[in-house]
């Protein structure tokens, strides 16, 4: 029988696990970068991209599961979560950090990731993301742009014989099974930053078009928030690094 | 066969009015207590008062008991059987003590019913005989003359009125759970159908399933439930969802699963170690101690006390005992304890308190009030705490004599 605690409070591995399409030319470098430092694998899918996405990822020691999609499944996220789900658990992780290809952690986050995950007493923990807006040097906040205000769950406890599952979505589906919400967490004052929309106006146009287009009704999320993309002047605030 | 009805608040709060013309081999049903003389018509029933109900010998009768408190005064008349009928906590009494009260007189009683789904399902899952005196049928089942009236019976009517005929000829009547069981679970599977994503039918659903031994069945529907509550923000619903997968691993004997599902909803100290004895338990073979325990711990006490009761050990005698404090089977209880056979001696020191405050009990239930401060005051001696049982036990004569009285001042 098999003895090994459920639940260990040392020796944990913590694994990354990504979706990724045609982020050849943004951020997902660094993040890989970055994420080799502090977790011990990462596993990724390639949703169908059509830039050396695939090859960047292939070039990381640590990624060690890779799969490339055909046909892009990003009309199907729920489907492309639970596929990405899979392929992590697949590599026996004891942690999962789901990251997205232009997210980073501060550094206060990742020196305190291993107490965060060599504990007993809870299994998810939630993060404070923050969107940053037309640059690297500030983020947005105004009554649309509120998402650092509330826990984000990012980094989870794998249970073998826990029952997973997300919710039948096509849109928004939450990155980490639903059933989380069920067990303890920590809500941890640490803080990610999104790099999404540290772009160019043009950019942010464009990824606006492609929002309108995926959800031409406002089905799976805000209109409001989408039309907000276009906004001249939006609150932004300047970002201040934590002392270690 | 003769009847005696004892309802908590007199005839007007009796609320099985019409199964009393459903009582088979019904000879003479006599309420205590005030009657309207339409209704003595009407339902072929005669009212006594308390005092001359006791000048009756009560051994011929069989009770019909619908009060906790009435438990301690039917006690000691020493009737033939006692049915007992449970209810929810009225607005007006103090529910720890109804409650625990309840319990007791189902566990005394050779069968019990209820109007009440939620008390069916509790009991079915503490002890035997149980059924459920409610439904949703249109369908007739059977039927039944009562003098000039022929009664059309629903579903559980006809289970009910056959499961008391088997009990009046001494014959078991277990069978008639599983039919109703099949009954619930058919009508809740449908209900399933139409309501995919309705959280408690999925349960229910699930939870006959399991009753009726099939797990394997049962488990996609509990997994449905689960996911109807957490998308619709019900998260308190670890233990009481997935939780129960446990138990149903361990119903179709994989152990070493229902270990590991166990083992994801615990976090305490006492918990864990819990999981590491039945781990220790199931590397030594002990197959049968894990499934009881796995059982227990979903509140399953009757299946536990099934599993149990063959084995002879002095840990499974342990775990049994165990059991039957939580179903308040006392008798049994102290039977085991005096059998001296249990195991640990940490379990005997606090079985010590356990067994007298037992014994106090029912000492008290049976009207016999010196021995029973007697053994509360012993208790006391090792346990001060036990103090606040003789509290209990004086809130409960109040809460009788109150009812006694209203009885007593109707007729």
């Amino acid at each position: 029988m098999n003895h090994k605690p459920i639940r260990k409070t040392s020796g944990n591995r913590l694994t990354a696990m990504l979706q990724v399409r045609n982020e050849a030319n943004r951020y997902l470098e660094s993040v890989l970068h970055d994420l080799s430092e502090f977790v011990d694998e990462i596993v990724i899918i390639d949703d169908a991209s059509t830039d050396g996405t695939f090859e960047l990822c292939q070039s990381f020691a640590k990624v060690t599961r890779l799969i490339k999609l055909e046909k892009s499944e990003f009309n199907h996220e729920w489907q492309l979560r639970q596929r990405l789900w899979d392929l992590a658990i697949s590599t026996d992780p004891d942690w999962l950090l789901a990251v997205d290809a232009d997210e980073f952690y501060e550094d206060l986050a990742k020196l305190h990731m291993r107490d965060l995950i060599n504990q007993d007493q809870y299994d998810w923990v939630g993060f404070r993301i923050y969107d940053f807006w037309g640059g690297l040097t500030h983020y947005r906040e105004d009554e649309l742009w509120v998402i650092h205000q509330r826990h984000t769950r990012l980094l989870v406890r794998y249970l073998p014989d826990f029952y997973y599952f997300y919710p039948r979505m096509d849109h928004h589906v939450p990155r980490l099974p639903l059933s989380y919400a069920v067990l303890p967490g920590f809500q941890a004052e640490l803080r990610v930053k999104h790099y999404g929309w540290a772009v160019s106006k043009e950019e942010r146009y464009e990824k606006y078009l492609r929002y309108m287009s995926s959800d031409p009704n406002g089905e799976w999320g805000s209109l409001e928030q989408y039309q907000s993309i276009l906004d001249e002047y939006p609150t932004v605030i300047e970002w201040k690094e934590d002392p270690l | 066969m003769k009847y005696m009805i004892f309802c908590h608040n007199g005839w007007g709060d009796f609320s099985y009015k019409r199964m009393l013309k459903l009582l088979p081999d019904r000879d003479e049903v006599l309420v205590v207590g005030e009657v309207m003389e339409k209704d003595e018509q009407d339902y072929d029933v005669c009212s006594i008062s308390l005092t001359n109900m006791l000048s009756l010998d009560l051994t011929e009768y069989t009770t019909i008991v619908c009060s906790p408190y009435w438990l301690k005064s039917v006690n000691s008349l020493h009737p033939r059987y006692m049915i007992a009928l449970l209810e929810r906590c009225p607005d007006d009494e103090d529910a720890e003590m109804w409650n625990k009260y309840s319990e007791l007189l189902a566990a005394q009683a050779d069968i019990v019913g209820t109007a009440s789904e939620r008390i069916y399902l509790e009991q079915c899952l503490r002890r035997e005989g149980i059924f459920l005196l409610s439904g949703e049928s249109p369908l007739t089942y059977g039927m039944v003359n009562h003098r000039h009236d022929t009664l059309f019976l629903n579903d559980y009517e006809m289970i009910w009125f056959e499961a008391l005929s088997s009990m009046n000829k001494g014959e078991r009547f277990e069978q008639w759970t599983s039919v109703q069981w099949e009954i619930r679970c058919k009508y809740y599977v449908d209900l399933v159908a139409t309501y995919p994503f309705h959280a408690t039918i999925s349960y229910l659903a699930a939870t006959y399933l399991y009753l009726l031994g099939r797990s394997s069945d049962a488990g996609m529907y509990l997994v449905n439930s689960f996911e109807q509550m957490v998308l619709h923000d019900y998260l308190d619903c670890l233990e009481s969802h997935y939780r129960f997968l446990s138990s149903m691993a361990a119903q179709v004997g994989d152990l070493e699963k229902a270990i590991r599902i166990y083992a994801v909803s615990v976090y305490s100290e006492a918990d864990q170690m819990k999981v590491i004895e039945m781990r220790d338990w199931l590397e030594h073979g002990k197959d049968d101690l894990v499934k009881a325990e796995i059982f227990r711990l979903n509140e399953d006490y009757a299946s536990a006390i099934r599993t149990l009761k063959p084995l002879n050990t002095s840990e499974s005698k342990s775990l049994l005992r165990d059991n039957y404090v939580q179903t308040y089977r006392y008798e049994d209880v102290l039977r085991l304890t005096e059998e001296g056979s249990l195991s640990h001696e940490k379990d005997s020191e606090i079985s010590l308190v356990d067994s007298l405050l037992i014994r106090g009990t029912i000492h008290m239930l049976h009207n016999r009030p010196y021995e029973a401060v007697t053994a509360i005051l012993t208790a006391t001696t090792v346990e001060l705490s036990a103090l606040r049982w003789l509290s209990e036990m004086s809130s409960y004569e109040e809460s009788a004599e109150r009812m006694l009285r209203s009885i007593a001042y109707e007729s």
